[in-house]
């Protein structure tokens, strides 16, 4: 394999070599050089000697006689001159500068878009729906606290944290807290990732904030709820003897309706896009659709 | 009215002034192309485009040898003929009877020179003709530089200027072209003169 590049190498620079010589083109060292290299060896030669002959023969082909004159006639050369190109239609025009527009029109919206108006923005009030919708619950998990309160009160002594609430209240009642909690983290993945689901991961560990992510529990939260509810009634019972001033606490229903409302996370609210980049989307499609139109027209 | 001033009068849209260029240099433009083209039908399109495309660009001609600027725009019309030429392959029917035509044109070259006999000349043309076929079948590039620096006799300066590209590539192109006609003419040992029989 090498034997035979190195041999098309040499080849090749044999012919440079004829060529150059042919023409002169080599210097005295070089020609002396290669003339040796002709009476050593008769198979160089014999391509020089046919090169020779081949650039001898070129040079004595005779010239063609012209078929005719090319000269350019006068009022052809005049229209050429004056018309050097077609011009372009307005309608080429119109969709040029409709394209640039657009683009511009992209660029501002885009431009808009960067320069923060997608920064977030004011929680929107929650609906009249939404209210609706959170509220039940809580109402009716308050209200079964509070009857079970009722039924079975509390001696008084009982060790439970001032200021405790119903739902964190039961000692040994962490399955309705964790069947809550369970319930809010999966609304909190249902839901999209946004800025508006961050407070209801954080009364994970605030037990005190616990209510504010009451309002976002879903269907769900509230069927684990209320099957815990025999059981935490079970554990309420058992704890009342021991705490009777836990009652004392309820939070009302509006209070946390309220603490539901500043929590306010809509889970269900439609995503509204932007406008601009409603405007953004059109202007690129009107910019690229204009461009290509008129490019192809020119 | 010499060259630049004819140049400088083309350019401010005489017409005669460039015609008068045309003339001074149809000849070799048309046998550059005829060179490389083949054929005189598709060599007179063209030289004739070219003048054409040079008569419209002639304000971009910005001094220098006004022969290899032509040349250039000559060059560069040929391979776009060949180019289009591969795309759409025919058959011309002009090339029809070219031969004998040739040879009627040609007659004179036949003619035995005082110092060679009738059957030398024959085979002098012979040779000529085979020359002429081989060429033909070299790559565009190779057969534009062998034209140029054999048959039209420029240097290799010239050349490069004119197919714009570097000396190197020039000494390249023809060496090649060369040894490919070469081997060609060394098959044929019977149009050759006796001493490269074997």
């Amino acid at each position: 394999m090498s034997n035979r590049h190195s041999s098309i190498v040499n080849r090749q620079s044999d012919d440079e070599l004829i060529s150059a010589w042919l023409d002169g083109r080599l210097s005295n060292a070089e020609r002396v050089a290669f003339e040796a290299r002709l009476r050593a060896e008769p198979d160089l030669k014999r391509k020089a000697d046919a090169t020779r002959l081949l650039v001898a023969t070129a040079r004595a082909l005779p010239a063609q006689p012209l078929p005719r004159d090319f000269t350019i006639p006068v009022p052809i050369a005049g229209a050429a001159r004056t018309h050097p190109r077609p011009p372009v239609h307005l309608f080429t025009w119109f969709l040029r500068v409709g394209s640039a527009l657009a683009a511009a029109v992209f660029v501002i919206a885009i431009g808009l878009d960067l320069a923060g108006l997608s920064a977030p923005r004011a929680q929107p009030p929650m609906s009249a729906t939404q209210a609706a919708f959170a509220a039940p619950p809580m109402q009716s998990e308050d209200s079964i606290a509070a009857d079970a309160a009722r039924i079975a009160p509390a001696p008084p002594g009982a060790a439970a944290p001032p200021g405790a609430t119903p739902e964190a209240q039961p000692a040994s009642g962490e399955p309705p807290m964790q069947a809550m909690r369970q319930g809010a983290e999966s609304a909190v993945e249902a839901q999209p990732a946004s800025e508006q689901a961050q407070p209801m991961v954080a009364p994970k560990d605030a037990p005190d904030a616990a209510p504010a992510a009451m309002p976002e529990a879903g269907p769900m939260q509230r069927d684990a709820a209320t099957e815990q509810i025999p059981s935490a009634t079970r554990a309420t019972q058992a704890e009342a003897s021991t705490a009777p001033q836990s009652t004392e606490t309820p939070q009302p229903p509006d209070a946390m309706m309220r603490a539901g409302e500043r929590a306010g996370a809509p889970a269900a609210q439609p995503d509204t896009t932007p406008w601009w980049r409603i405007v953004a989307g059109v202007a690129l499609a009107l910019a690229v659709s204009l461009g290509v139109l008129g490019w192809r027209r020119s | 009215m010499d060259e630049a001033a004819l140049i400088k009068a083309a350019q401010r849209g005489d017409a005669h002034a460039f015609n008068a260029l045309v003339l001074a240099h149809q000849s070799q433009a048309y046998n550059v192309a005829c060179r490389i083209m083949g054929d005189a039908a598709s060599a007179s399109d063209a030289t004739q485009e070219a003048f054409l495309s040079a008569y419209t660009s002639i304000k971009s001609f910005r001094g220098g040898s006004f022969k290899s600027w032509i040349l250039r725009t000559v060059t560069n019309a040929c391979f776009d003929a060949l180019r289009y030429r591969k795309r759409r392959p025919a058959t011309s029917l002009d090339g029809l009877g070219a031969e004998d035509d040739a040879q009627d044109g040609d007659f004179e070259t036949f003619l035995p020179s005082a110092d060679e006999s009738p059957a030398d000349a024959a085979e002098r043309a012979e040779l000529r003709h085979l020359i002429e076929q081989a060429a033909l079948a070299l790559p565009p590039d190779q057969r534009a530089t062998f034209v140029l620096s054999d048959v039209q006799g420029m240097s290799y300066e010239e050349i490069a200027e004119i197919m714009q590209t570097s000396l190197g590539t020039v000494k390249s192109r023809l060496s090649r072209a060369r040894a490919k006609l070469r081997d060609y003419l060394l098959s044929r040992q019977e149009l050759l003169p006796d001493e490269f029989r074997q």
